[in-house]
């Protein structure tokens, strides 16, 4: 799946899945679950919390 | 670029060209220039019209840069727009503080020799107020570019 791809998906900008790609950017937990459901896994698969930031 | 950040980028320009065109129009060197208030009765529907046009030509031609592709805003792009915005509002609060502090003091310390803003004088009102807004409009584009640019990574 191309970033662009996923962007259309998520209803997101491709600049904007390139930055949380990065980690420059954190998702909202609504942009979070379309990601992990535009892959169709399980939001724990693809998110993982470290307190560190 | 995003096409919020390819706007950012075009309204700073736009922006700082009207602003250029408004202060030709108010300053000689630093000083206000004395005018009626007919001409800058003129002044004021030029510099609306301007930024009315500007904006009109910007997103014209963006569309255009874009293929006619319709705006995509996200998440990220308003939260970069209340933080700009946020920071136009901090601007602009210190900035009329600013003023009517020097106006007080101006007053209050009648035999001070330090230049001051005379606000009672209605070009230099006009000018200030004015400028004060540019300069709110300013800090929410640049800030929005400085915060597209932070979040940027290599594409």
């Amino acid at each position: 799946m191309t970033q662009q791809s996923l962007a259309d998906i998520v209803g997101a900008t491709r600049q904007t899945i390139i930055a949380v790609e990065a980690g420059k950017y954190a998702p909202s937990l609504e942009l979070a679950f379309r990601i992990a459901r535009a892959f169709d896994v399980s939001f724990e698969s693809v998110w993982t919390f470290s307190a560190d930031g | 670029m995003s096409r919020a950040e390819q706007y950012s980028w075009a309204s700073l320009a736009g922006l700082a060209a009207v602003f250029w065109w408004f202060q030709m129009r108010m300053l000689d060197g630093f000083a206000v220039v004395d005018q009626s208030a007919e001409t800058l009765t003129g002044v004021y529907i030029g510099v609306i019209v301007a930024s009315i046009v500007i904006e009109i030509a910007t997103a014209l031609l963006l569309d255009a840069v874009n293929g006619g592709k319709k705006e995509i805003r996200d998440e990220r792009d308003i939260l970069i727009d209340a933080r700009a915005g946020l920071n136009e509002r901090l601007f602009i609060i210190v900035a009329v503080n600013a003023l009517v502090f020097q106006a007080l003091m101006a007053d209050y310390i009648k035999d001070h020799a330090a230049p001051h803003i005379d606000l009672l004088h209605l070009p230099t009102l006009f000018f200030a107020l004015f400028a004060t807004l540019f300069g709110g409009e300013m800090v929410k584009r640049v800030t929005s570019i400085w915060l597209y640019r932070a979040q940027a990574a290599r594409e």
